[in-house]
């Protein structure tokens, strides 16, 4: 048989009402089994993805309804108007990461501005793209609004050759900028979210055990396979040793498996592995000390937590994405050096700030896309805030205003409200009229002292 | 039909077996995704707010 053996409590003919939602346990044990990640982090997943489709829907026409604008006294018998068009069909290719979550801010949002969707799910997790097309099909007024093409690598790059409209792309920063090459053929707009070094900056004045329980979270949850997860913890140095010790100690009660009270599960992608032990072993080849964990913590498919310090800014644990349950902790003499620190990477993404007092001030500063003050990933459960980064985390945004915009583009239309005498859009225009819009622009625009 | 399988990484258990779909079919979709669009962007905010409610809810 070809496709996932669906959970049987399938109800076969739902009439109005919330699919989705009914459907939460078995949607999370498709994740479950498909990712390895346990299944209370699944229900979460799918939870917060309901939450989009329903932000995304209800916020549609407030967002991308026609808007008047003014003419400005030139044209002040002109009525303009902005228009948000659909594109049409959007591609939207997903990871494996949170396989409902991420695409789903792709997908909702561009089904309730009008498109279409053609999704091609991540290789590793096809049977809950499958699931999702397969449930919108149930409740779709006529076929083809959502469509789900699973494949390998070479079925996304078709859907980057066809004539979408628009494609989201979801995945590593090397795969986007091909993508975003391979659709500069035809001009096919993108938005690509890409990976994150995120950043987590201490302050001393911070509630340092809030800071270390989170930010353990922040780093290990879905075993460290978030683009928004934490991998560079900036601690300011008359608080170190307090989070250090808090942190590890917390880090020490935690386990990855795949059974009952697991933290979390195995590397969703098997290659991922080799990776993670590089950056381990990079780090410490400079220098850095284990607080938890060894070069063994990579093993059968599993990364137990991973703490380093002092690993030098330049290693590779430091420089580039791990997307595993390891977290680097250096301490800084003041903020002013962590910012410096934080924003040194080619990443920028997401960011957490700790601190009672400046937490604004110091978030002000992050060259990257989110920032969660005293919280971690808090932002991505919010559907009124738009999520994407800058430099190598990508461009364009999804969720929030922002996300509905991103599909759709602006047209502008303006049509004559009334004649009036002077006409300038014309051959037959009059000296008169050249010399109203002059003496109008001077009265208008004319330096004031 | 050439297929894949998705294993489930902590067990290696089989989890389904899906086509690779080819890019002629991809093209197929997204042509017929585009007739669709035709008719569901023109569908007002408020009929497309309640099939996205089917299928979330409210």
């Amino acid at each position: 048989m070809v496709g996932a053996e669906f959970p049987k409590k399938i109800n076969r003919a739902p009439r109005l009402g919330s699919l989705l939602t009914r459907e939460i346990d078995n949607a999370a044990e498709l994740i479950h089994r498909e990712t390895g990640k346990p299944l209370s982090d699944a229900k979460l997943e799918v939870a917060i993805s309901i939450e989009h489709i329903s932000w995304a829907a209800k916020f549609a026409p407030k967002v991308l309804s026609p808007q008047n604008r003014p003419s400005g006294l030139l044209m002040f018998n002109m009525a303009s108007q902005v228009q948000r068009v659909p594109f049409g069909v959007v591609g939207v290719i997903g990871p494996w990461n949170y396989p409902m979550f991420t695409p789903m801010g792709s997908i909702a949002y561009a089904l309730a501005a009008g498109n279409t969707v053609v999704f091609k799910p991540s290789e590793y997790t096809p049977a809950i793209g499958a699931w999702l097309g397969e449930t919108f099909s149930r409740i779709a007024p006529f076929a083809d609004i959502l469509t789900v093409v699973t494949g390998t690598p070479e079925t996304g790059i078709a859907l980057t050759e066809s004539a979408v409209g628009k494609i989201s792309f979801t995945g590593s920063t090397r795969t986007a900028k091909k993508v975003a090459a391979t659709c500069a053929e035809r001009m096919t707009p993108v938005v690509l979210e890409c990976g994150g070094k995120d950043p987590v900056l201490v302050d001393r004045d911070a509630d340092i055990k809030k800071a270390a329980e989170v930010t353990l979270w922040h780093a290990m949850a879905n075993a460290g396979q978030s683009c928004i997860g934490a991998e560079r913890v900036y601690v300011h140095q008359e608080v170190a040793d307090q989070f250090t010790r808090a942190i590890v100690e917390m880090a020490s009660q935690i386990k990855a498996g795949y059974e009952d009270g697991a933290n979390y599960g195995p590397a969703t992608m098997p290659s991922q592995l080799k990776v993670i032990k590089a950056h381990i072993d990079d780090a410490v080849k400079r220098g850095g000390v284990f607080l938890l964990g060894d070069k063994n913590s990579v093993k059968d498919g599993y990364v137990q937590p991973v703490i380093l310090c002092n690993v030098p800014e330049e290693s590779k644990a430091m420089t580039e994405e791990t997307f595993g349950p390891t977290l680097v902790i250096n301490t800084v003499r003041h903020m002013d050096e962590a910012v410096d620190l934080a924003n040194n990477t080619s990443y920028g993404l997401g960011a957490a700030v700790w601190s009672k007092k400046n937490g604004k001030k110091i978030a002000s500063l992050l060259n990257c896309g989110m920032v969660s003050i005293n919280s971690a990933f808090s932002f991505a459960a919010i559907g009124s805030v738009p999520f994407g980064g800058v430099k190598d985390s990508g461009y364009g945004r999804i969720h929030g205003a922002e996300g509905l915009l991103e599909f759709t583009f602006p047209r502008t239309v303006v049509k004559t409200r009334f004649n009036i005498p002077l006409q300038f859009t014309t051959f037959q225009r009059t000296g008169f009229a050249d010399k109203t819009i002059m003496r109008l622009v001077n009265l208008l625009h004319r330096r004031r002292r | 039909m050439k297929t894949f399988e998705s294993l489930n990484p902590a067990t290696g258990e089989v989890v389904g077996i899906f086509p690779v779909t080819t890019a002629k079919e991809v093209d197929d979709c997204v042509a017929r995704a585009q007739a669709a669009s035709v008719r569901w962007s023109v569908l007002s905010f408020r009929k497309r707010l309640i099939v996205l409610r089917d299928w979330d809810r409210f």
